[in-house]
Order: C-alpha cells, then structure tokens, then sequence
C-alpha cells in the first residue's frame, strides 16, 4: 500500500494543507463545543503523555509487538512447509490443497468462538489465532513461487544431476525467494490486525484474563469511556502498523536485494 | 490447434497400430477420468478427518462440549434452517452487508474518481485520505462505538468504512491507468466529451472498478462477520458468539461453515460477473 511520492515539491506542501486545517479545526473547535464525545486536542496530548509516563502505553506496545512476532514466526514457518508441500509435490497438493483452500473461506474473527473453546482465552488462544492469520498468505505465496519456477532452471539442475533436496535448495527457493518474502510482508500486515484483534476480543469482557497489548489497552479506554485514551490507542495503532510494515518492507528488500543482481 | 512435429509423429504410430477408438476419444476419457479422481482425492481428506471426528466423538476422546458429534451438527443446522432462523439472520447480515457497500463503494468511487481525474484533489486529499485508512476496521471500532453507539449505524458506517478504501484505490488506478495512445486516438477521431466518455474512459475503467468492487465485497463480508460478534443482537457473527456463549458449538460450527459458504458464493458470483463484463478486455488485449 504505502503513499504514493507526489512528483512536485508543491505536491508535498499541498498534501499537508488538509491535516493542518483538520488539526487547527480541532484545536479551535475544543474551545468552545463541549461534549463527553468531543475530546479537545490538548486532552488527547495530555492523555498521551500521562499514559507514556505511566508506562501504560509503552507496554502495551512492547506486549503487542513480541506477540504479533511470534504468531507470525509460528503462522510463517506452518505456511511456508505446507506451501511447499503442496507447491512441490503434486500428490499432496491434489489432497491437501482443496481442503486448505475451503478453510481459507472462514473470515479469520470467525474461527474464535471455536479456537476459544478448545485453547480457552489465554496467550495460546492469542497466538494461535495470529499464526492462523499469518499462514494463509505464506502459504498461498509459497505454494505460487513453487509452481512458477520456470522450466529451463529446472532443467539446469537436472543437467547437475542434483537430487530432489539440492534442486530445492539451488534452483527452486532461490527463484521463489520473491515471491515468498512478498507472502512473508504480506502475512505480517494482516498478522498485524490479527493480533489487535486478538487482543481486542480475547481476554476482555466476559472473558476474563489477564490482558495486555494495545488492544486491551484500547478496549479497556472504551469501556470506561475515556475518549482521549481511544484516539491516543487509535493513533499509535496505525502510526505504528505503519512503522512496523515499513520495517518489515525495508528489511526484506535488504534481503531479497541479490535477487536484483542475479537477473 | 496446430500440430506440431512431435504429436504429427505420434498420430501416425496410433493410426498405424489397429486401434478401434480415435486418439482423441482416448485423450477425453482420460480427462474425464482425471477430473472424477480429481474431485475423489479432494474429498479425501475432509471424509477422513469427519471419520476421524465421528470417531473422537463415539469414543468419547473428547468432551462433547468441546467438540460435538458431526450428526448432532448436522441435526442442528437442519433444525435452524427449519425454524427459519439461520435463514432470518442471513438475510439481516446480508442487508447490513449491502447497505455499507452502497456507501462505502459508492463514495470511494467518487473519491477515487475525482482524485484519478484531478492532480489537484490527488494532492490535497490523497496523504490525509490513505493515512487514515491505514488503520485497520478493527481501530475504528471503539471510536465508532462512542460516537454511534452500537445499533444498526455502527454496522454499516464500519463495513462502508472497509469498502471504501478497494473502492477508493481501484478507480484511482483505473483513470490513471487509462492509456494515453486511447485518448489520442479519441482526440484524432475529435469524438465530443461524452463520447471519449463512453468509448475511452468506461471501457478502461471498467475492469479496475469491478477489481474493486470484488475487494470491497470480500472485504465488507470479513468486516461484518467481526462487528456482529463484538456487537450486535442479531445476525450470522451473533449467533455464533451466542452459540459460544451458551456453550452450543454445533450452532458455532454450522455458522463457521455457512460464514464460509456465503462468503465464497459473493466472491464466486463478484468474479463471475467480472469475467462477463470484461470478456471483451482479453479478447481486445490478444
């Protein structure tokens, strides 16, 4: 997704005008409309940093980070070996593949009222559920760069007479290295909404537990109605979306950046 | 088809060996064949793990509040279908579903449109408009919630909210993308402002709005799935949280299923009425 660069450096300039007016806006309007609803500018600043202070927030995220790393690590490495499997052997993709692809159909927040009866409402539930976020684009990118190795590298290694285990290793995930890290970007952003959710849903409410992350922190400012918390959680949830998908980008751009140089 | 050297060669050998039946009778037996053991070994796997889960569940391996015996499930989903209650709470998710993406769909359109025609509006709206949809539904929804509570509103203003952005993107795409050789050659035909409109600007636009129409509606479905379980009093995500709730997960598991089904049926259908309405692109591009 991303911005796209506007060529002209008055382009940039305009492109700041809108917030600006919306920013100013708020702060005018904050003066002199009073609703619980409404929450003036300087509220939401001073929430921020009482909850930066406090430590609230800070934690939140970090909680919110490892365990969005961790499912997706675990939801990685299950859809990268089925992706292979089905992407490389024939047999097991005509048997596996139809069920896999029919799961896939379930929205994800679907699968909680099943996966919480069996894990019940603890840290394996949270995982479990940003793993199952995380697999379905790996595996559909690696099942895709598998199959799409062309054929003339195919017959280069078969010219070296490797066996089956080095052809994978040299000449198939070299070629369907891109593919698979751009599965691998992808998985993160929607492992990123996966662990909101999680964290949002599960182990709050009528399910109690012992939440932490930041969408416990956001469903906790809506439960107490605390407005300038839920535009606090709303902003350093997409500000840091935004970070961390830039970073995962940047580091396998860096990554893949041979991939450039062999062509 | 053109015969190349190679099958020239081997229709030769089979009509030189007495055969009774043509080569290609042969080929679409086969064929036929494969796509029945094709469907065969799909079904495979789903047969052995309801084997499997019968089994679990005669045995008793698994308390049947955890995990209830495929029969009962089935005798579950025929019973709501019976008392029209699966039915009633389709049609009101269905309804929500279509209202959000008339919204939605029809103000990115708009957004998307103007922003694609005019560099100006790109500039001003563009940066505001995509950071604010970078975040995801879910953040909105605790804000959304305060502000219109959460009755029927909350629902559609979230799923507008999720159909917008394909919407949005897409018809961007779809006016920038449209060639300039395309307009040249509507400029030398000196065809008048409507007629570049339904001859150059529909036609090319059209693929990418129906791209986007299909991401809006897979969109919109996931979205209402997620809203009616956190709030709502009806609809498929309520029943099944109210399934959870009461410990019936029969009525979780039939839900699961028919949140799938549905939502393959409007992808199947989106892209269905895409490949008939832009068949012509393939055929033109060739």
């Amino acid at each position: 997704m991303g911005a796209r660069a506007t060529a002209s450096g008055s382009g940039r300039w305009r492109g700041i005008m809108l917030p600006l007016i919306l920013i100013t806006t708020w702060g005018i309007a904050g003066t002199i409309v009073t609703s619980k609803l409404f929450v003036p500018l300087g509220a939401v600043i001073a929430a921020f940093s009482e909850s930066i202070q406090s430590g609230d927030l800070p934690g939140a995220v970090g909680a919110t980070v490892l365990r969005a790393f961790l499912g997706w690590s675990v939801g990685s490495l299950l859809g990268f070996a089925l992706g292979l499997l089905i992407g490389l052997s024939a047999w097991s993709h005509r048997i596996v593949a139809p069920t896999l692809h029919g799961m896939r159909q379930i929205a994800l927040f679907a699968w909680i009222p099943l996966l919480s009866a069996w894990l019940g409402n603890g840290e394996a539930m949270k995982i479990a559920l940003i793993a199952l976020s995380a697999f379905f684009p790996v595996l559909l990118h690696v099942e895709a760069g598998c199959r799409d190795v062309p054929m003339p590298f195919r017959e280069v290694g078969r010219l070296f007479a490797f066996d089956r285990f080095s052809e994978i290793l040299f000449v198939i995930l070299p070629t369907a290295a891109p593919t698979i890290i751009s599965g691998l970007e992808l998985a993160f952003a929607v492992a990123w909404i996966g662990t909101i959710g999680a964290e949002y849903l599960i182990g709050t409410g009528y399910m109690n537990a012992s939440p932490d992350g930041i969408g416990a922190f956001f469903a906790g400012a809506r439960e107490n109605a605390r407005m300038d918390l839920v535009v606090v959680s709303i902003l350093s949830l997409g500000s840091i979306g935004f970070a961390l998908d830039r970073a995962v980008v940047f580091l396998s751009r860096r990554a893949a950046a041979w991939h450039k140089h062999s062509r | 088809m053109t015969i190349t050297p190679v099958e020239h060669r081997q229709g030769s050998r089979v009509a030189a060996s007495p055969l009774l039946w043509q080569p290609g009778a042969l080929e679409s037996a086969w064929a036929a064949l494969r796509r029945v053991g094709g469907v065969a070994t799909a079904l495979a796997l789903p047969f052995a793990l309801l084997a499997a889960w019968s089994l679990a569940a005669r045995y008793q391996l698994v308390a049947p509040q955890i995990l209830p015996a495929p029969s009962v499930v089935g005798t579950t989903a025929i019973e709501l279908i019976k008392s029209g209650q699966l039915q009633s709470e389709l049609a009101v998710s269905l309804f929500r579903l279509a209202a959000g993406l008339v919204i939605g769909g029809a103000s990115g359109l708009v957004v998307g449109l103007a922003m694609g025609v005019s560099q100006t509006v790109e500039d001003y709206l563009g940066p505001t408009v995509r950071a604010v949809w970078l975040v995801p539904s879910l953040g909105w929804l605790p804000f959304f919630m305060l502000i219109f509570g959460i009755g029927e509103a909350l629902k559609i203003v979230l799923i507008a909210k999720a159909c917008f952005l394909p919407m949005m993107v897409n018809s961007f795409d779809g006016v920038r993308n449209i060639s300039p050789k395309h307009r040249e050659v509507a400029r030398a035909l000196e065809l008048g402002r409507l007629d570049t409109l339904r001859f150059v600007v529909v036609p090319s636009v059209l693929p990418h709005l129906l791209t986007g129409f299909r991401l809006s509606l897979s969109k919109g479905w996931q979205v209402l799935v997620l809203v009616e379980m956190i709030a709502s009093a009806a609809g498929m995500g309520y029943l099944m949280t109210w399934g959870r709730k009461s410990f019936q997960l029969d009525i979780v598991l039939v839900t699961m299923v028919l949140i799938g089904v549905v939502g393959w049926l409007l992808d199947r259908a989106a892209s269905v009425a895409q490949a008939h309405a832009t068949a012509w692109v393939s055929r033109s591009s060739g």
